[in-house]
């Protein structure tokens, strides 16, 4: 019989890392937000399969937002009916955010933009340390295809990038 | 040769160190084509992860909605080994009954300090100190009205079972629920906020049990003729 999982510790070390990659996947503070909810919550209702609940937990989160992706105004109808609190406010009104920081951010979600969802996963998942079989699983492929799409997604990034810079 | 170049998914493993065979990891080093091309997408993988890491500010803590964080809450509490649940309430039951005992309870009187009014009539406790534990909200209202002027607070994490109010002087007000959180503060009266879910916060002055209140019953001190 398997240990029971510990979500409150999982909450603790990953839940920061997990809303930062999802802001950044969904380009949506709020919708981040709620995909961290939702697949802790998802956690707790049911023992998770997977040897790496952090990659269990990377996985629903990243399907959530795929799906919420294609209805997203929908979805920001929904919370606001249930009262949830807004979206958070703009960047620029928090003082710890620098001017720097900010500004990178554009130039990444730009960048990011322009990628294909599954590129933006792949990318950014490897950015977490996952590896090609765990990203695989994440977005449905073959360890082998992630490698290809992360070779070309890289690639493209970078010609983004630079075409951004000249 | 020119045949025989890599293929994405193989420079891919490279880049990220992982298994591509040790013929992979030749050819890349031999082959002039392959080497750059590896070299390249380390190039561009080392930009994005620059870039990555400097937009982190740019990123604000999440703000949970009190719901899903009570959930959370009450499922780390469940978690907590069952001997861990019982040690505070096994401490305050010990203490609990080692002041039912008349000389333990008269050297404990002694060791308070005593009421400015006479008309009070708690004889254990040092003055008119009260807590209320709203039903709705989740609050715990600590008042010393004989207490320094100041009370100092740490912050405790909300897992920590254990919170301490220190007093300035001899007291010290040490509170023990089953998993609660506090801010910082300095103030004769102090809030507690405590889940929802919280069954009983046993407090303390100094080594002594001053209360065990139970939110939305009444508070309850170990050997007051009120009780």
């Amino acid at each position: 019989m398997s240990a029971p999982l510990d979500v409150g510790a999982l909450f603790d070390e990953h839940h920061e890392g997990l809303f930062r990659y999802l802001v950044r996947l969904s380009g949506d503070e709020a919708v981040a937000k709620d995909a961290v909810q939702f697949a802790f919550l998802r956690m707790l209702e049911r023992r998770p399969s997977d040897d790496n609940p952090q990659a269990w937990l990377y996985r629903v989160a990243t399907n959530a937002i795929r799906e919420w992706g294609r209805s997203a105004s929908r979805h920001r109808e929904l919370q606001t009916a249930r009262g949830y609190p807004p979206a958070l406010g703009d960047p620029a009104d928090d003082p710890s955010r620098t001017v720097e920081s900010i500004d990178n951010k554009q130039r990444l979600d730009s960048i990011l933009d322009r990628l294909s969802q599954r590129e933006r996963t792949i990318l950014l998942m490897r950015e977490q340390g996952f590896t090609h079989r765990e990203i695989a699983k994440a977005v449905g492929t073959t360890p082998g295809s992630v490698g290809t799409l992360l070779a070309r997604a890289l690639t493209k990034a970078g010609r983004i990038a630079a075409s951004e810079a000249s | 040769m020119t045949e025989s170049h890599l293929p994405p998914h193989v420079l891919a493993l490279l880049l990220d160190d992982m298994d591509a065979g040790p013929e992979a990891a030749e050819h890349a080093h031999e082959c002039p084509h392959c080497s750059e091309r590896l070299s390249t997408l380390r190039e561009q993988a080392t930009a994005f992860d620059r870039l990555v890491a400097a937009t982190d500010d740019a990123i604000p803590a999440p703000q949970y909605d009190p719901s899903f964080l009570n959930t959370i809450a009450q499922h780390r509490r469940r978690e907590q080994p069952r001997y861990r649940r019982w040690i505070p309430a096994a401490a305050a039951a010990s203490l609990a009954l080692l002041l039912m005992v008349p000389s333990v309870r008269a050297w404990v009187v002694t060791r308070l300090p005593q009421p400015r009014s006479p008309a009070q009539t708690m004889p254990v406790i040092a003055g008119p100190t009260t807590v209320t534990i709203p039903v709705v909200e989740p609050q715990l209202r600590v008042t010393l009205a004989t207490a320094p002027a100041s009370v100092s607070l740490r912050w405790l994490d909300e897992s920590v079972s254990t919170a301490r109010l220190s007093v300035d002087g001899e007291a010290s007000l040490i509170a023990l629920p089953d998993g609660f959180s506090i801010s910082e503060a300095e103030a004769l009266a102090v809030e507690l906020s405590v889940p929802r879910s919280l069954e009983r916060v046993v407090v303390f002055v100094g080594d002594t049990l001053r209360w065990t209140a139970i939110p939305g019953g009444e508070l309850s001190e170990p050997g007051a003729p009120s009780r």
